[in-house]
């Protein structure tokens, strides 16, 4: 299955069938993870009956949260931050090995944030690594980037308890605004915000070289307040003149091993125009579909996201989440994520989640 | 005054400040001139009759005023028809002559206190009243809050500021017409507002102007308003939640349909829509309530066709069912039924939180050990509790000491399910009294 997988992933689906591919995927989940198949079963669906990708059950987010019941024993544990909702609701998320994450990463991240082939870069991080965050997903994956990516070793402005480093990361900043050569930051969006309102504080702008580019993603880390995506492209531009077609917000979440990411490079890089979406690999398939019902929403109406992820052969691939999209061009817009409210009683006002969230 | 219309000050985003100081100040010195003349000629019998006779008019289906609240109201509210009618029956059933003087009897010590001076032990000659001007802040989740506040604030001669929230602000308004046709001096001390929750500069006028203020909301929306004026004393009436307990004496199979209409009720928004139901003993108990819960569900989604929901609405209810089907493919002991495209929802488990619950016909059943156990949730738990429902008939032997024994765990009304929905007048949900916390004996001269 890993091989099918990957072969998949490096030709991005050029040689092969998404829809073969995701059934065979299923079946296999469907043997090797005891709580999917309990719950494929209570929806009365199996490999037996289910002919199409759009019929696999998808098993809510929330599962991850429990011991899925694995066959085999998986070396490898990524857990959620749990910033949100405390460190005991934390999603953990067992792989056998990493090579089909990193594959998977790495080839769409080169496809949407470096789609005009810049060559090796200077990389700050401003957010988890592999040595401060060890159990983090999005750590390892900065880490892979800064390796595979990077023209020397990364620089890290962010501790292991999550506090950003101003002071080295606008020391580091300004020799890169000195030079030259194009550098990538890697942030959370948390500390990219509290980045820029140092720069602000200071009336220090910077003005980094021509084709640096910022990936940013995961809204709020901790209790600082993010910008929104917009104030994010403009705060980018005026601090540290970095274009908003360079400015990409990344899209990810610890049970799923392939990310979205904003594709206003991409675009840009294709001669297009047009709104940014964001935008999985093409061994993702997403459906934003209705909350009640979980049918195919119609038109530019809002619903929550359905993945399926091959790159997640290894777990559980048909993914339901709670974050709230709509369709639009050939990716989607993300509004947000429903904060879980904890009850609503009596005279609860009816308050909207925020759609300013970045994710 | 005569027509009650005329009080309404309502506000649009864009009006100023002193544009509503302005309307405001107009209509309170006409509502201080109605109660003028309340004070001076009504007794409480006067009252009691304007009140429950408005109230038997909205009782009438066929009524001018209810056809239109129905017809509009149910977009907004998102709720059927028909469920509203059960509403609006629920709203004013419990207004009577009989339930307001009972009210009077019981909270306002000695009745008389209300319609005349009286010398104190003190020697001072003072009468019984409510504070001149009550500012009340009601929520836009379940219809018609703005009743029992109107009520008793009429019955303490106490001028009432209303600020519906802007999801449903016919109800008052249409009420305050039928009032007025029979009694307008009462309708006239009622100032119906409206003005969005951004416009705290609009908010703090109503705040300056009245002596009391009452606020129906979220604990978040209460904190705010706390922190907006802090020298102000203010009674916040915030997020509760409602249980239903099956005790081991009694049937489970009887008490399922009454369970289910409360659950189903508005969508479960109310903070009375059980969202934990205990049953006492072993777990086939709990699993048999589940069948027949389903079974009610069922009728009642056929009584009671649910509308297409907020999306903010539906990922909570999505997020219940998502946490529901999760558990009950990971532990044995869970079960979980659901309807059609997910439009309700029961988890049975034997653990849970009382936060647990997302209302929009969704609950938890869960087995408990004993009532004593329930009511230690009820005390743990986070959030305080409104209502027990309880699957008793109140002659049952036992029924008084497990009333007792919710009430000590917090709860602010015990009652048979079905009946959760529709508290008596008295019912405040902080367990408060009322009538009797707005009264004071104040020199004549201030009433």
């Amino acid at each position: 299955m890993q091989s099918k997988v990957e072969s998949f992933i490096r030709t991005r689906g050029r040689d092969a069938d998404f829809e073969t591919l995701a059934l065979e995927v299923f079946a296999h989940q469907y043997r090797s993870c005891r709580v999917y198949r309990s719950f494929c079963q209570r929806h009365g669906r199996g490999p037996e009956n289910v002919e199409r990708e759009a019929e696999i059950p998808a098993l809510p987010a929330e599962a991850f949260k429990q011991d899925l019941g694995l066959s085999q024993p998986r070396p490898f544990v990524f857990r959620s931050s749990g910033t949100t909702r405390g460190t005991a609701e934390r999603s953990g998320h067992c792989l056998s090995n990493l090579e089909t994450y990193r594959l998977s990463a790495m080839t769409h991240f080169a496809d949407m944030v470096l789609a005009d082939r810049p060559g090796p870069m200077s990389v700050l991080i401003m957010g988890p690594s592999r040595g401060t965050h060890p159990d983090s997903s999005l750590g390892q994956m900065f880490t892979w980037c800064a390796d595979e990516f990077g023209k020397d070793d990364a620089s890290l402005a962010f501790d292991s308890r999550g506090k950003v480093d101003i002071h080295s990361a606008l020391s580091w900043l300004q020799d890169a605004a000195a030079g030259a050569q194009p550098v990538l930051i890697l942030a959370v969006s948390s500390a990219l915000t509290t980045l820029f309102k140092a720069l602000r504080a200071q009336n220090r702008p910077l003005r980094l070289p021509a084709d640096s580019r910022i990936v940013d993603t995961g809204g709020g880390k901790g209790e600082v307040t993010v910008f929104s995506p917009h104030g994010m492209l403009k705060a980018s531009w005026r601090y540290l003149h970095v274009p908003a077609y360079a400015c990409l917000n990344q899209y990810g979440m610890t049970e799923m091993l392939s990310q979205f990411y904003d594709d206003a490079l991409l675009t840009r890089v294709q001669g297009g125009l047009g709104k940014r979406v964001k935008l999985g690999p093409p061994w993702v398939r997403t459906t934003v579909v209705e909350p009640a019902a979980l049918r195919p929403v119609e038109g530019r109406r809002r619903g929550i996201l359905r993945h399926f992820d091959l790159a997640n052969w290894d777990t559980v691939s048909c993914l339901q989440t709670l974050d709230v999209a709509c369709r639009r061009g050939r990716g989607f817009d993300l509004y947000g994520r429903m904060p879980m409210a904890d009850s609503r009683g009596c005279s609860q006002l009816m308050a909207g989640f925020d759609t300013r969230l970045p994710l | 005054m005569n027509d009650s219309r005329a009080a309404h000050v309502s506000q649009r985003r864009s009006a100023t400040a002193e544009d509503t100081r302005q309307q405001l100040a107009r209509v309170l010195e006409s509502a201080l001139a109605a109660r003028k003349q309340v004070l001076r000629r009504y007794t409480n019998q006067t009252i009691v009759a304007a009140l429950a006779h408005a109230a038997e008019r909205w009782l009438d289906a066929d009524y001018e005023g209810r056809t239109r609240a129905v017809e509009e109201l149910c977009e907004p509210l998102r709720i059927d028809p028909a469920m509203l009618q059960r509403g609006l029956d629920n709203i004013f059933s419990v207004i009577t002559p009989a339930s307001l003087e009972r009210l009077i009897h019981e909270e306002a010590s000695p009745p008389s206190g209300l319609e005349r001076p009286h010398t104190l032990p003190s020697g001072t000659r003072a009468r019984l009243s409510g504070p001149t001007i009550i500012y009340h802040a009601l929520a836009g989740n379940v219809p018609g809050l703005s009743i029992p506040a109107i009520i008793v604030s009429l019955l303490a001669r106490s001028i009432a500021i209303v600020r519906d929230s802007s999801r449903q602000p016919l109800l008052t308004g249409l009420f305050l017409e039928t009032l007025a046709e029979n009694a307008p001096a009462l309708a006239a001390m009622v100032v119906p507002v409206a003005w969005p929750s951004s416009r705290t500069d609009l908010e703090a006028l109503a705040v300056g102007a009245a002596s009391r203020i009452e606020i129906y909301g979220s604990d978040r929306t209460i904190d705010d308003i706390h922190r907006r004026y802090p020298d102000r004393a203010i009674r916040g009436r915030g997020t509760r939640v409602s249980v239903g307990l099956v005790p081991a004496a009694s049937d489970t199979d009887r008490w399922a349909d009454g369970f289910a209409e409360d659950m189903c009720m508005y969508e479960g928004r109310g903070c009375l829509s059980p969202r934990v139901i205990y049953v006492v003993g072993a777990a086939a108990r709990r699993d048999r309530l589940m069948k027949r819960l389903a079974l009610a569900l069922r009728r009642t989604a056929k009584l009671w066709p649910q509308r297409m929901q907020d999306l903010e609405d539906e990922l909570l209810r999505r997020a219940f069912v998502d946490r529901a089907e999760v558990a009950s493919a990971t532990n044995e002991d869970d079960r979980i039924e659901t309807g059609r495209d997910g439009s309700w929802c029961i988890h049975a488990t034997s653990k849970c939180d009382m936060q647990n619950g997302s209302g929009m016909r969704c609950v938890t059943i869960v087995s408990a050990a004993d009532e004593r156990s329930v009511a230690e949730s009820l005390e743990a738990s986070r959030t305080p509790t409104a209502a027990v429902g309880l699957a008793m008939e109140p002659h049952q032997d036992g029924y008084h000491e497990l009333d007792a024994l919710m009430r000590s765990a917090g709860a602010t009304l015990v009652c048979a399910p079905g009946r959760m929905q529709s508290p008596p007048l008295s019912w405040s949900p902080d367990g408060g009294r009322r009538l009797g916390d707005l009264l004071q004996w104040r020199a004549p001269n201030l009433s």
